[in-house]
């Protein structure tokens, strides 16, 4: 079934939507939840509880993109309950993964230079759109879906040393961008 | 701002990345980078085939095409059959042998004897005897071509002394009287295609010279696989 038909099973509030939902998206939606928690119990419910927050969104929202819509949820219930079981603990793959982008991203002086996430969107999103079609890829794997060097590896056809040297110059070409436009966080 | 608060709201950006960046980052499977991979290689094969066509390579007609070393040297010694041999020769072609007509020609000679060139035809260890007569060599002797067997002016290759059913050095003899640097080329063709410059798998160049009263035989090239 394509996506715009499972949407308009969402707005018809029938219930074979999640079922449709879960046919199509639940082994992504698992393998991105995984990639975040490492208990298999928590990923399973961390997509159910997408599925169930997709309910309640889908009306009144009309999805441009069903895929990238889910996963923006499951990614954030799942970093959410990461967040939650680390409490104190810096070893899930998410935290881990982020504090290395972070690295690229200068320290304002005040609370009020700091950008606030919107625009770091908008400023990853101009980056991404200066890359190639691999190095973009790289780089959402990474950060967005928390892939590692050896998945992503598989993915496009690199070893995964090759992507742990391209991921560095990424990051280093972002952090020069960075610097250049006085960006902060 | 706190390195939690730091991580959180790194974490919200990426998570606003563009929809099509998301899709295209979970469409994309590595036959992607396959399909390029068989392109970049279809590439080489092409640059390959373009380069060995502008270089004028020729390659043996068959992959399992036997290997030929062909390998000359001259030998001192005094042969009565080969005498005889040319002797007769001698006679047919020039008359009957004069006591006047003999020596002159024996004179151009170091020694007074007739030289024996071995022109020796080692076939490769992957060769198929029983099939080595699809071959045959083509001599050519400062740039005409002798075929095995025919005989020229100052040169005559021994077709008998081929044996093509046993395993070991397949050689011929170029008898001459040189008197003068000579070239000697052997060519190595496929059979039924006479002289035919695709179907040449192997030639040789040797210059033939004197040295001290004797025979030396220099290699001049071993442009195995090329165009005479």
């Amino acid at each position: 079934m394509d996506d715009s038909a499972i949407v308009k099973l969402f707005w018809d509030r029938s219930e074979t939507a999640i079922t449709e939902l879960s046919k199509k998206y639940g082994d992504y939606c698992l393998r991105l939840s995984s990639n975040i928690l490492p208990d298999p119990q928590d990923a399973e419910e961390c997509v159910n509880d997408a599925y169930h927050a997709l309910w309640n969104a889908i009306p009144p929202e009309r999805p441009h993109s069903l895929l990238a819509y889910l996963s923006r949820v499951v990614r954030n219930l799942s970093c959410d309950r990461a967040d939650y079981r680390a409490a104190g603990k810096r070893d899930d793959r998410s935290r881990v993964y982020i504090q290395e982008l972070e690295s690229c991203f200068p320290a304002p002086d005040t609370l009020e230079d700091a950008f606030e996430a919107r625009q770091i969107t908008q400023v990853i999103n101009a980056f991404l759109d200066s890359l190639d079609r691999t190095n973009r890829i790289i780089f959402v794997r990474r950060y967005y879906y928390f892939d590692t060097c050896k998945q992503i590896g598989k993915r496009v056809g690199l070893s995964e040393s090759a992507v742990t040297t391209r991921l560095q110059r990424l990051r280093n070409r972002l952090r020069r961008e960075l610097e250049k436009e006085e960006i902060f966080v | 701002m706190t390195e939690s608060i730091r991580t959180q709201t790194i974490r919200e950006g990426v998570a606003g990345i563009r929809d099509a960046y998301i899709e295209e980052a979970e469409t994309t499977r590595y036959v992607a980078t396959f399909l390029s991979r068989i392109a970049v290689l279809a590439a080489a094969v092409s640059l390959f085939i373009m380069i060995s066509v502008l270089w004028n390579v020729n390659f043996p007609a068959n992959s399992g095409d036997p290997v030929f070393i062909i390998t000359a040297q001259a030998s001192g010694e005094y042969d009565p059959y080969l005498q005889e041999i040319i002797g007769s020769w001698l006679s047919s072609t020039i008359g009957p042998i004069g006591e006047s007509e003999i020596p002159y020609y024996l004179k151009c000679m170091p020694q007074d004897l007739p030289k024996t060139f071995h022109i020796r035809i080692l076939a490769g260890p992957q060769t198929d005897f029983e099939n080595l007569d699809i071959y045959y060599p083509v001599v050519a002797y400062n740039g005409k071509r002798v075929k095995l067997g025919d005989s020229d002016s100052n040169i005559e290759i021994y077709r008998s002394l081929f044996d093509p059913t046993q395993e070991g050095d397949y050689f011929f003899i170029l008898d001459g009287w040189f008197t003068k640097p000579t070239q000697v080329d052997v060519l190595l063709y496929q059979r039924g295609a006479l002289l035919s410059p695709d179907k040449l798998i192997q030639r040789k160049t040797f210059l033939i010279s004197f040295s001290d009263g004797d025979y030396v035989i220099e290699p001049q090239n071993d442009n195995l696989f090329s165009n005479p």
